[in-house]
Order: C-alpha cells, then sequence, then structure tokens
C-alpha cells in the first residue's frame, strides 16, 4: 500500500519533482523556458524580533548542503551589528570551516550526481549512473570517497562543533579555539584530501583523454551561454572562500565592474516576475535586460565557473590543474559542464588552503574571540563564496541586537535567470517545429540545470538513475499542450 | 586520529539501538521528528544500550549514521500521495528501496546510499532493521518552530509507536 510514492524529505525539503515550463512559439520551436523554484515562506519573519547572535545557527539550518556557508556568512554580519572585529586566528579559523565546506559539498555533487555521468559514462543505464553503479564499477573508487568525504566530515566537526550544522561562529570571531592534537589532526586529514582530490582530477583526466564522448559532453557546445560572471576575490586576485570584494566581468572577461561588498545593493537589484515566485537578480550598470545572455544583459551566473573565470586560484597543485582546463578550452569559457571539472580544482584548491591555515602557527591560540563592547546595532553585511556561488546576508539589528530586517541573496538567486536560458536553450535544440522526442527533453533540460547544482529545487538522482521531473509544454496562446514526466 | 566517525573501521558504538528524530526544527511541520525525539529524551535518555539522537540531513549522511548498530528507528516526515496530515505510519527501509520517488537533494538517495554502505562494508556493519516511524505532514514550506495543528497532535501516537518499537528490545518498563 505504501509502495507508490513516498516522500521523505530529511533535509531541506525540496520539492520533489523539477518543474519546468516550456512556451513555443507560432511555429512551434521553444521561445521561453522557466525553471521553477521552491521559495520557501516567511524567514525574514521568522528572524524578525530574535536576538542577533541567534542568527548563525538559525541560518545554518536554512539548508542541510550549504550550512557552513550561511553560518559564516551570519558571523560577518555580526561582527559589523557588535562592532567587533575578529582577530586572524578567529578569522582564519572561521575561513578553514568556510574552506573545509566547499571540499565536503563539492565531493557530493561530483561522486553521487555527475561522477556517475562521467566517471561511467553517458551511455552507462540510467539504472546504474549513480553512487551505487559506480561503487559496483570500481570499488576501490568509491571506498576511497567515502574514506575522503570522513575525513572532511570530521574535520568540520572539530571546528564547528557539529559534523552538519556547525555552531561556532559568533560576533567576534568564534566561540572556541583549536588544541595542537586538533591542528596535527586538521592536517593530516586534509592532507589525505589533497591526495585523493589529485588522485580524482587524474581519474578524470584521463576519462577526458581516452572518451570521447565524456569530452563531447564536457567540453562540447551543447551547454554554452555567454553570460556576465560574478564572483569575490581577494586583493591578490585570487579565489577566497571566506569572501572578498565582488568583481563582475563580462563574456569576453573583461572586467565591468569592481566594488565594495558592504555597497552590494548599489550594483546588484533584484526583480520579481510574476511567473516566478523567487526574485532574481541583475546587474545594475546592465539593468534588468529580461532573460537574455550577452555583455549587454543584465544577467550574471555565480559558481564555481564564475569563479575559474574571474579568479585564480591560490595554491599550487590548483593553479597547475587550472592550466590544463585553460589549454583546452580557455579562460574564460562559457561551457557550462566543465564547471564539474572546475569543482574537482576548487577541492583540490580547498584541501590545500586547509592544510596550510591548519599550519599557520597562531591557528591554536587563544585569540580565536574578541568580546564585543556596549555598542550594538546597525546594519551588517557578510558575503562569502558559497560552494554554488556568491552568498550575501543582510540584516538590520536595533540597539539591543534585536533583528529587524532580514534579506538573504544565495547562489541560486543569482543563477535563476541563467538557468532559465540554459534550460531555454536546451529546449530550443530539442523541440523543432512542434516535434519532439519525450525523454530526449528530460535528458537534455535535466543536463542544462544540474551543472549549476541549484539549491532550491531537486536535483537528484533516485534510486534507479532517474530525476522525477514534469515538463510542461505550451502552445503560443499559453494554453497546455503537453506535459512531459519522469518519475 | 581519534575522532570516531560512522566509517571508521575501527568504530564501536556505545549503544547497540539508535533512535533518531529527522527534520528541520525551523521549517513548520518538517521538524516534527525532531519534536517527537525530545519528548523521547525526557523519558529515554539513561538506558544503557539505547542512544537518541537529532540529525537534519538525508541521503549519504544519514545511512551513516546507521552504521554500528543493530536496530535504527527514525522518526520523520512524510508526504504521501493521497496522505492527511496527522497520519502515522510504521515503514521500513525495504519500503523506501522500492520507491522512485525517496530523494535527496545533492546526494543520493537515503536507499541508494544504504545499498552502498552494505556493498562497501558489509552487512555486520549495518543494522539488521530500520524502521521508519512517519508522520504526514503538510507545511513544509513556512519558516517556523511551531508544527500545524493535526500534526501536533499526531506526537502522542508517534511516540507510542516509537515505545512499541522499543518495548521489543529493551527490558520491561517498571
Amino acid at each position: 500500500m505504501v509502495k507508490k510514492t513516498i516522500e521523505i524529505n530529511p533535509v531541506s525539503r525540496l520539492e520533489g519533482e523539477a518543474k519546468i515550463s516550456i512556451f513555443l512559439d507560432e511555429k512551434g520551436n521553444a521561445e521561453d523556458a522557466y525553471f521553477q523554484v521552491t521559495e520557501y515562506r516567511g524567514f525574514e519573519k521568522f528572524c524578525q524580533g530574535r536576538a542577533a547572535e541567534e542568527m548563525p545557527r538559525i541560518v545554518s539550518r536554512i539548508c542541510g548542503v550549504c550550512p557552513w556557508s550561511h553560518h559564516i556568512a551570519s558571523a560577518k554580519v555580526l561582527d559589523a551589528v557588535f562592532h567587533v572585529t575578529p582577530k586572524k586566528t578567529g578569522e582564519d579559523l572561521r575561513r578553514l570551516g568556510a574552506t573545509a565546506h566547499i571540499w565536503y559539498s563539492h565531493s557530493a555533487h561530483f561522486f553521487a550526481l555527475a561522477g556517475p555521468d562521467l566517471i561511467l559514462g553517458p551511455d552507462a543505464p540510467p539504472s546504474e549512473r549513480n553512487l551505487l553503479g559506480l561503487l559496483r564499477a570500481d570499488k576501490d573508487l568509491t571506498v576511497k570517497i567515502l574514506a575522503a568525504r570522513n575525513h572532511s566530515q570530521i574535520i568540520q566537526k572539530i571546528l564547528g562543533g557539529k559534523s552538519i550544522h556547525p555552531v561556532t561562529a559568533i560576533a567576534g570571531g568564534m566561540s572556541k579555539g583549536i588544541t595542537e592534537d586538533e591542528r596535527k589532526e586538521i592536517i593530516q586529514r586534509s592532507e589525505a584530501l589533497v591526495e585523493f582530490t589529485k588522485f580524482s582530477l587524474d581519474l578524470f583526466d584521463g576519462i577526458l583523454a581516452n572518451n570521447k564522448k565524456v569530452r563531447n559532453l564536457v567540453v562540447g557546445d551543447i551547454y554554452k551561454n555567454d553570460f556576465n560572471y560574478l564572483a569575490t576575490v581577494n586583493d591578490k586576485g585570487e579565489i577566497d572562500y571566506y569572501g572578498g570584494t565582488p568583481v563582475v566581468i563580462d563574456p569576453e572577461g573583461q572586467e565591468i565592474d569592481r566594488f565594495n561588498d558592504q555597497e552590494y545593493y548599489e550594483h546588484i537589484g533584484e526583480h520579481a516576475e510574476p511567473w516566478c515566485t523567487a526574485k532574481q537578480t541583475f546587474l545594475r550598470k546592465n539593468g534588468w535586460t529580461g532573460l537574455e545572455s550577452g555583455a549587454k544583459s543584465g544577467v550574471y551566473s555565480v559558481g564555481p565557473l564564475a569563479r575559474y573565470n574571474i579568479a585564480e586560484y591560490s595554491t599550487p597543485l590548483a593553479k597547475a590543474a587550472q592550466k590544463k582546463i585553460k589549454d583546452l578550452v580557455g579562460k574564460p569559457t562559457h561551457l557550462q559542464l566543465v564547471s564539474n571539472w572546475v569543482r574537482l580544482v576548487e577541492m583540490l584548491n580547498a584541501a590545500e588552503i586547509m592544510v596550510d591555515l591548519a599550519k599557520k602557527p597562531y591557528i591554536t591560540n587563544n585569540e580565536y574571540r574578541v568580546i564585543p563592547t556596549d555598542e550594538i546595532g546597525g546594519r551588517g553585511i557578510g558575503v562569502v563564496e558559497a560552494p554554488r556561488g556568491t552568498l550575501i546576508h543582510d540584516y538590520i539589528a536595533d540597539e539591543n541586537g534585536i533583528i529587524s530586517k532580514v534579506n538573504l541573496i544565495v547562489a541560486t538567486t543569482h543563477n535563476i535567470a541563467p538557468i532559465n536560458i540554459s534550460v531555454r536553450e536546451a529546449a530550443k535544440r530539442v523541440i523543432k517545429n512542434g516535434n519532439y522526442v519525450k525523454e530526449h527533453i528530460l535528458n537534455m533540460v535535466e543536463i542544462a540545470f544540474r551543472s549549476y547544482d541549484p539549491c532550491l529545487a531537486c536535483s537528484t538522482h533516485t534510486p534507479h538513475g532517474c530525476l522525477p521531473m514534469e515538463v510542461k509544454i505550451y502552445d503560443k496562446d499559453r494554453k497546455l499542450k503537453d506535459v512531459v514526466r519522469r518519475q | 586520529m581519534s575522532e570516531n566517525s560512522s566509517l571508521d573501521p575501527t568504530l564501536t558504538r556505545n549503544a547497540e539501538w539508535l533512535v533518531l528524530g529527522v527534520g528541520n526544527p525551523i521549517l513548520s511541520d518538517d521538524g516534527v521528528g525532531i519534536h517527537v525525539i525530545r519528548e523521547l529524551q525526557k523519558e529515554y535518555s539513561n538506558i544503557p544500550g539505547l542512544e537518541l539522537d537529532e540529525l537534519d540531513t538525508g541521503g549519504l549522511s544519514l545511512a551513516e549514521r546507521f552504521v554500528g548498530y543493530k536496530k535504527v528507528i527514525i522518526i520523520d516526515a512524510l508526504a504521501l500521495e493521497n496522505g492527511k496530515p496527522g497520519d502515522v505510519q510504521r515503514l521500513t527501509i525495504d519500503d523506501f528501496m522500492s520507491t522512485k520517488r525517496m530523494y535527496c537533494a545533492h546526494d543520493c538517495n537515503l536507499a541508494t546510499a544504504y545499498d552502498v554502505l552494505k556493498e562497501e562494508l558489509g552487512e555486520d556493519k549495518l543494522p539488521d532493521e530500520v524502521i521508519i516511524i512517519g508522520i504526514e505532514i503538510k507545511d513544509f514550506e513556512s519558516f517556523s518552530e511551531i508544527l500545524s495543528e493535526k500534526v501536533a497532535k499526531a506526537i502522542p501516537k508517534a511516540i507510542k509507536m516509537v515505545e512499541k518499537e522499543l518495548e521489543k528490545i529493551l527490558p520491561k518498563k517498571k
């Protein structure tokens, strides 16, 4: 009786299906396509009236896939609200946690979602294209993956107090430091992550070199859109997952905007459309120009590919790995599926950064926290580079530290317009004069949005390797013409 | 490396049985499993062999949490087709193996994760039995710590069903 449809959503209540609407023109070709995201209700109201210091622990529960990013962005806001600046130890412990989480989050996407498609190849049966299929095909690899994830989880637990939802970042730094023993353990485990990630990249490079189908999928131009990109960089122009100065480039790679993250709202606008409950962001410099790519558009993309296009990697092994990508596809690149490759490079970069930070002489000293004074209140803005892209937290608190206003711009919000464009372009390729093959639509559209790893809608494999999806196709009069489903 | 974890081959658990409340405590009815486990903790916290805990992740992380126990009872929110908010039912992991809709975002789903661990670690590392006490929910899209009425009223029933499972393994309560 219970076997028909059971949804158990243990973390981040995502809608059970990816819902896509495709609108056709008079000739029956795809004109518009929209990827529907689930927008949770009432977060601002939920936060209003709460003590600001509760926020880092609340926001880490918004979502189970990037709790550290929310936790750290929120702690950065509290530094401003409580008028306190963390010392180097506190800041670097936070940076270590944020960076450790980049590794962890990317590893789940790469090995559970993208990896099976790429490592087993697109011709493998869908029922095998999941982590279990990967295990059957290469047990040694899977054991290594799980062992590496375990290292990563333990590092996060040491830093965050809990393995999933960290609780240690507070106004002025961290609530606890690390001991010499913990430092040793973090170094040892991070070094293991460096080795594992090197191995993974070698494996992937080998697949690209030897498997033409995978190479065509990753570096072919099926999923290519010339977007503007946004990422934050440090003063050397390198990626710092703890956040930095926001920089925007156009599709040619020319810098078109650079601003203080505390003034993000003067550079990034938020736009609402009636068909989409989630807001979409745009570059104020270009204005909201609708769902178009190109240099003149207000649309921009964030995430691993944007970071690759804008910034340099700060560590030697990641730099060397990046060179291989650059030699093959150039920089900037608009090949959306290269983001899978770039994720692996970021994992290497993150692991190297973790080793470096854990080796800092001061990391175990007791300057992990600066106690705030009586001066409380005002507006605080915290920006970090989350696994999926730039994450912005913006709160206002009164003189008692009580929250009155909250605004969050998560990575997927920046990416909604690019996702819609990618889905539309994929639809244009598979729908010709009103004709299409249903399964083809599902596959092409799935690949189009999944490479963004969107965090407000389902992007998962089912036990049988496919994603529950519903694509609605509307005719030129916006009347529902067909529903293509996969469950 | 002293810290234990689910995948440490030397792992030994301090308990044989695990009761896990699963959900997001700030997302309305989604947190019902957490509400139930917090009630159970009042009564069952100090029983040798029994561990009670909260968890709000799915997929691989949820399956990893099972490793090393004889029996695991999960209390979680359910959204069944045609389900009525407040309905409580007992399911087994096998029910989830046969469904295509059991998912976890960004990760593999529980059923796949469970199979992966079973193949990798061997059956002896995983529980003989995984029971899911599922509570049908209404609202899981609004941020709130308060449950909707019918779901809140289902808590005593869910507790009773967990207790019924515990009776099978624990010495009789006095």
